[in-house]
């Protein structure tokens, strides 16, 4: 997740504070966030990772020609380091919401770094949002009807 | 010695406090209510608690207007999952819902699998730190047939008694059904 977490200039590993509520509680998932999960190939592994597609959601994949279409009840994660990172773009595709359990809130070690975990959606990640995939279908299905 | 003297009784006690002195200690009171709830949630979270399992899924085993089981977190804790086991899984399409199927294959199964009654006949291989989920009732049942295989994180518990309706209450059983052959790679 560098630079957002573990930043190399900085000697220490970041101690992050978890939202439990949000994922296992309310259920609300948000493009952008840092959340935890549990890896879908590991149960016991523990990983960090940036929401960058939700359900629905047209991803565009690197190095791929194809776009993939994230499935109901999934997402697609990916680590803000392209270079280094096993994410949904590398190892596992979509990954199912229900192995979220948190969102990264702040950061709250070494004492010069606390603050927010900052939570931005990168652009040119996501060909269309779902809304957007909804409204194409739904006026491709009008036109076809006349 | 009354229902309130007990209520203040740990709360006194873990403070020095005398309960007689002062009558009805309402701190202690709010303290050990607040105690029970924490302990009441650790057991449901960690060791077991009540479920009911409603649809018609599991349909042979569990009746679909909703069986009161109970399950255990600790054989999902300690990766004591077999194969046959009755177990709740967060649904793969919905999180919000929690999903009541049978384990019919662990990681590097494979597992035959078929369509409805009478669908065409295929194996599938379980990947890395998956399991095959199952509903008994295989003509109407949403499950790993569908979505594919289950990541092992998304188990929640086994379920392991069931306790009503009264006259069929006992042991839930661990069985592989008839229809169901699998074999290790």
């Amino acid at each position: 997740m560098q630079p957002t977490l573990n930043p190399v200039e900085s000697s220490q590993a970041d101690r992050i504070l978890i939202n439990r509520w949000s994922a296992k509680l309310l259920h609300r998932y948000e493009r952008g966030q840092v959340v935890l999960l549990r890896s879908p190939h590991d149960p016991d592994l523990l990983i960090l990772k940036r929401l960058i597609g939700l359900e629905g959601d047209w991803v565009v994949v690197p190095n791929h020609t194809d776009i993939e279409t994230v499935p109901q009840g999934h997402c697609w994660v990916e680590g803000d380091n392209p270079a280094c990172s096993m994410d949904s773009r590398t190892a596992y595709g979509s990954v199912p919401l229900g192995l979220i359990q948190g969102r990264a809130s702040c950061i709250i070690w070494p004492p010069e770094r606390v603050s927010w975990v900052d939570s931005h959606a990168p652009t040119n990640r996501l060909l269309m949002t779902n809304q957007q995939a909804l409204q194409r279908t739904d006026s491709s299905q009008w036109f076809r009807r006349r | 010695m009354n229902w309130t003297s007990r209520l203040v009784g740990l709360g006194s006690f873990l403070r020095h406090t005398n309960a007689q002195e002062t009558g009805i200690a309402w701190r202690d009171v709010v303290f050990n209510i607040l105690v029970a709830g924490g302990c009441v949630h650790l057991v449901r979270e960690y060791i077991a608690e009540p479920t009911k399992c409603i649809g018609p899924s599991m349909l042979p085993t569990f009746n679909p207007r909703g069986d009161l089981l109970i399950q255990e977190h600790l054989s999902v804790t300690f990766r004591q999952i077999r194969v046959g086991d009755v177990v709740f899984a967060v649904s793969k399409n919905d999180p919000r819902h929690i999903v009541c199927k049978r384990v019919l294959g662990m990681e590097g199964d494979a597992v035959e699998v078929r369509d409805g009654r009478q669908g065409a006949l295929k194996i599938e291989k379980v990947p890395e730190g998956h399991v095959w989920l199952q509903g008994d009732n295989t003509i109407n049942s949403t499950d790993s047939r569908h979505y594919g295989p289950v990541p092992y994180a998304m188990l929640v518990g086994k379920a392991f008694i069931k306790v009503l309706p009264l006259n069929q209450a006992g042991w839930v059983e661990s069985k592989i059904p008839s229809y169901a052959k699998h074999d290790k790679i």
